[in-house]
């Protein structure tokens, strides 16, 4: 029951990185792909109907999270306090910046918006990297089974490092450049002309930076914990995830050199998917690894909330997940094709 | 722990909260008014109302903005700020928030779309629909957060485990606790008063500034109708309901609520006064005599518990603040019925569109329901306290225990800001929106004008 979970929480915050991922990088290439205020009003109705519907997904990731495994939850929101707060405004800020660009008419108020939603979207692509490379690099929980760490210390892994260190930014950057890359397929796929050669042109370019970040990253995960290669020692599954990483990055090399929008999408989407079951198969299961001591290690097992309420739990999160596919797929039917530019005065 | 972690603590969740709902107050109460000014178009044809509603509509999407943006923080900071409390009962609570974000606030994002977007293209009965599963979507929403606070008031369907965690026992059990009756239907009534005082008060708005004639009167109108009837109903029976029952489970809370000192047969109910928490007395009261005893037993001379008959580590930290917000919430609420029930009268008369005086009651008052919910939060929260979950965790247990105080003040800050810039930008939006205000009988259908 507690791994089915496990499963569950992945599946959920896989979905809403892939999802969000996608209006988190158009942000980030916003300014390079967009600069008059048709070409950006352009951009921002490809994701404006769809980003909270993205954003969904982290909350009932969340929902998920306290609900099954609540000790993993207190700990986990506990522990990276800073981190979240911040991740917290910057959500804040990105989602008013797309609702409110629109509602006055001033080329300074856009001006201002258009900031907020780059500054934001970079700021969470980073974030949400550096917490993927703190919960890979393991954090010092004490014997309480809680933790607290600050923005960094001496940027150095350890027993005691911050929340950014030298292994962490490195994969915050890498979120940064692989959802700008996945942004710029989005955008390639939604619309025509000048913001699509653009988007095409950036999304080339990103590729060979996540390539080049994909060769370093698994050695300094190793040498960061060398705990994540036992799963792959153990289990011969994890080759094949490997080889299938190695797969969509060279699938997504060929779409996107072809140009055809709609596979390389979907690539860039099964790239951090396989990215991301590579986390899932690497720290499992663990929730959270501790530089400390390993027996404080935070598990699946010494986490989860009782068996009754994961059964339960396991009937009305099915229905109510199934809702929520069904509306994200009527969501996409609705807005699916190029997006062409609304009257002034309407949309985003 | 630390005192000072726990008191910047519940600032900073007080500060969140209170915020927080300051818009889905007005967001549930409005939906179910746009779900009346949709019923009656269909049913009656008549455009006006389908011209009133679409000003609503807008009004309605800004306010869920702001709620959806200032809600996210809300199931954050339970982990950050109160994480052993979210260890501790995350196995009960856990389930009522999962199923609002999984079921509540998937069905309002969906349908307040279609609801926004969709009138052109929609045949009317749909979008009608649409209208309905929003109010629906809303009002579950309320429920299961309800649901999770009269857990923490009143804990049922539950086992503790040898390191204090709470596992549910039963999910049916938790979602009929009994405590949850009144306080929803109290809660919900509320919401209600919020919004019609909001749309009546646009409504005379326009009529004292001579603008938008035609949905004015229907705001008035049917706003009045709604506020009159559920400003009565939330005295009688849903207040008196939700009172009984803090009398009977939380004796400590009630007797501070009404200022009640010492244990006393035919206690008065006091109008007005200041507690004393060094002599234990009630500065500069004004009592009507009996009236407490005869509310709560029915007997003029029925014993009233005092909190001196408790434990004073049982009491709230803050009995004056408890004090204070009941009695505001009371008389707000008592004048609420006053106003609506002479506003109906001139109505029935009709008299009330060229009444000015009443009109401008009408407009000034929109602010006053939205104190009103926060002093009865404020009653029912603080006076809770020294408990978390009533009578088994305290407050002082339930914080981060590795979070210091600088980082929560940090953060506080922080929100402070942030929300002191979105309130001065949602009144600034909301302004707008009444200036431009609700389309006029010639035009045409302009849907998405302004966005949403």
């Amino acid at each position: 029951m507690e791994i089915f979970w496990f499963i569950v929480l992945g599946v959920l915050l896989t979905l809403f990185i892939v999802l969000d991922g996608f209006d988190f990088g158009t942000g980030i290439i916003y300014h390079f792909i967009a600069k008059t205020n048709d070409e950006r009003r352009t951009v921002l109705n490809a994701i404006g109907p769809i980003w909270d519907g993205n954003e969904v997904w982290l909350i009932i990731a969340g929902g998920a999270l306290f609900f099954a495994f609540p000790t993993a939850y207190a700990s986990i929101f506990s522990g990276y306090y800073l981190a979240l707060i911040l991740l917290l405004w910057m959500l804040m800020f990105r989602g008013l910046s797309m609702e409110l660009r629109s509602q006055i008419s001033n080329p300074l108020w856009h001006s201002f918006w258009d900031a907020m939603l780059t500054i934001g979207s970079v700021a969470l692509a980073l974030l949400l990297g550096v917490a993927l490379g703190n919960i890979l690099r393991g954090v010092p929980l004490d014997a309480d089974g809680f933790f607290f760490l600050p923005f960094w210390t001496n940027f150095k892994t350890g027993v005691y490092p911050g929340i950014l260190d030298w292994f962490t930014v490195l994969i915050g950057v890498f979120s940064v450049v692989i959802l700008a890359v996945h942004g710029a397929n989005f955008i390639a796929l939604k619309t025509v002309g000048i913001i699509q050669v653009r988007a095409r042109k950036i999304a080339r370019k990103g590729i060979w930076i996540v390539i080049l970040f994909a060769l370093f990253i698994p050695i300094a995960s190793y040498m960061v914990q060398p705990i994540l290669l036992e799963n792959y020692k153990l289990y011969w599954g994890g080759i094949v995830l490997l080889v299938l990483s190695f797969l969509s990055l060279l699938g997504l090399i060929i779409t996107r050199y072809k140009d055809n929008d709609l596979y390389a999408f979907v690539s860039s989407a099964f790239f951090i998917v396989l990215l991301m079951l590579n986390v899932a198969f690497s720290v499992f299961p663990n929730m959270m690894i501790a530089t400390t001591n390993p027996s404080y290690n935070l598990t699946i097992y010494n986490t989860a909330t009782s068996e009754y309420a994961l059964r339960t739990g396991l009937v009305w999160y099915s229905v109510g997940a199934f809702f929520a596919l069904c509306y994200t797929l009527f969501m996409y039917r609705s807005f699916k094709g190029k997006v062409s530019l609304p009257k002034e005065g309407e949309g985003y | 722990m630390n005192e000072s972690i726990i008191l910047l603590d519940r600032l900073h969740f007080a500060f969140n909260v209170i915020f927080h709902y300051l818009f889905p107050q007005l967001t549930m109460g409005l939906a179910f008014i746009i779900v009346v000014f949709k019923s009656i178009a269909l049913y009656t044809k008549n455009e006006a109302y389908n011209r009133a509603v679409r000003f609503l509509i807008r009004l309605f999407a800004v306010n869920f903005v702001f709620g959806v943006v200032t809600g996210i923080p809300m199931e954050f900071v339970f982990g950050t700020n109160w994480a052993e409390f979210s260890r501790r009962t995350g196995g009960v609570i856990g389930n009522t928030l999962a199923m609002e974000g999984l079921f509540a606030f998937l069905l309002e994002s969906a349908f307040l779309g279609i609801l926004i977007f969709g009138e052109k293209r929609l045949a009317p009965v749909v979008h009608w629909f649409a209208a309905l599963m929003v109010f629906i979507g809303t009002w579950l929403s309320g429920f299961f957060i309800l649901a999770t606070n009269a857990w923490m008031q009143h804990p049922v369907a539950y086992s503790i485990d040898g390191t204090g965690r709470f596992s549910i026992t039963s999910l049916p059990e938790m979602l009929t606790n009994p405590w949850l009756f009144w306080q929803y239907l109290h809660n919900m009534n509320a919401t209600l008063i919020t919004a019609s005082f909001v749309v009546a008060s646009i409504g005379a708005f326009y009529l004292l500034s001579n603008k938008h004639i035609e949905s004015a009167r229907l705001y008035v109108r049917n706003a009045v109708i709604i506020a009159a009837v559920a400003t009565v109903l939330q005295i009688f029976p849903f207040g008196d309901g939700e009172a009984r029952q803090v009398f009977k489970h939380q004796p400590i809370k009630a007797a501070a609520m009404e200022g009640i000192f010492h244990t006393q047969k035919g206690a008065p109910f006091v109008l007005f006064g200041q507690p004393n928490m060094d002599t234990l007395t009630l500065d500069n009261p004004i009592v009507i005599p009996y009236a407490d005893s005869l509310l709560v037993t029915g007997k003029m001379d029925g014993e009233i518990k005092g909190l001196s008959a408790f434990p004073k580590e049982d009491w709230p930290d803050s009995v004056p603040l408890v004090f204070y917000a009941f009695h505001a919430m009371v008389i707000l609420g008592s004048l609420f019925a006053l106003i609506m029930l002479t506003a109906l009268f001139l109505l029935w008369r009709k008299k009330l569109f060229p009444s000015r005086w009443m009109l401008w009651t009408l407009m000034l008052s929109a602010p006053l329901p939205y104190l009103a919910t926060i002093s009865g939060w404020i009653t029912t929260e603080t006076g809770r306290q020294p408990w978390l979950v009533y009578g088994l965790m305290r407050t002082a247990e339930g914080a981060s225990p590795h979070v210091s105080s600088g980082n929560i003040l940090f953060t506080l800050l922080g929100f402070t800001f942030i929300y002191l810039l979105m309130g001065i930008l949602f009144v600034t939006l909301v302004i707008r929106l009444i200036t431009i205000g609700p389309p006029q009988e010639s035009e045409p259908i302009k849907l998405t004008q302004e966005g949403e």
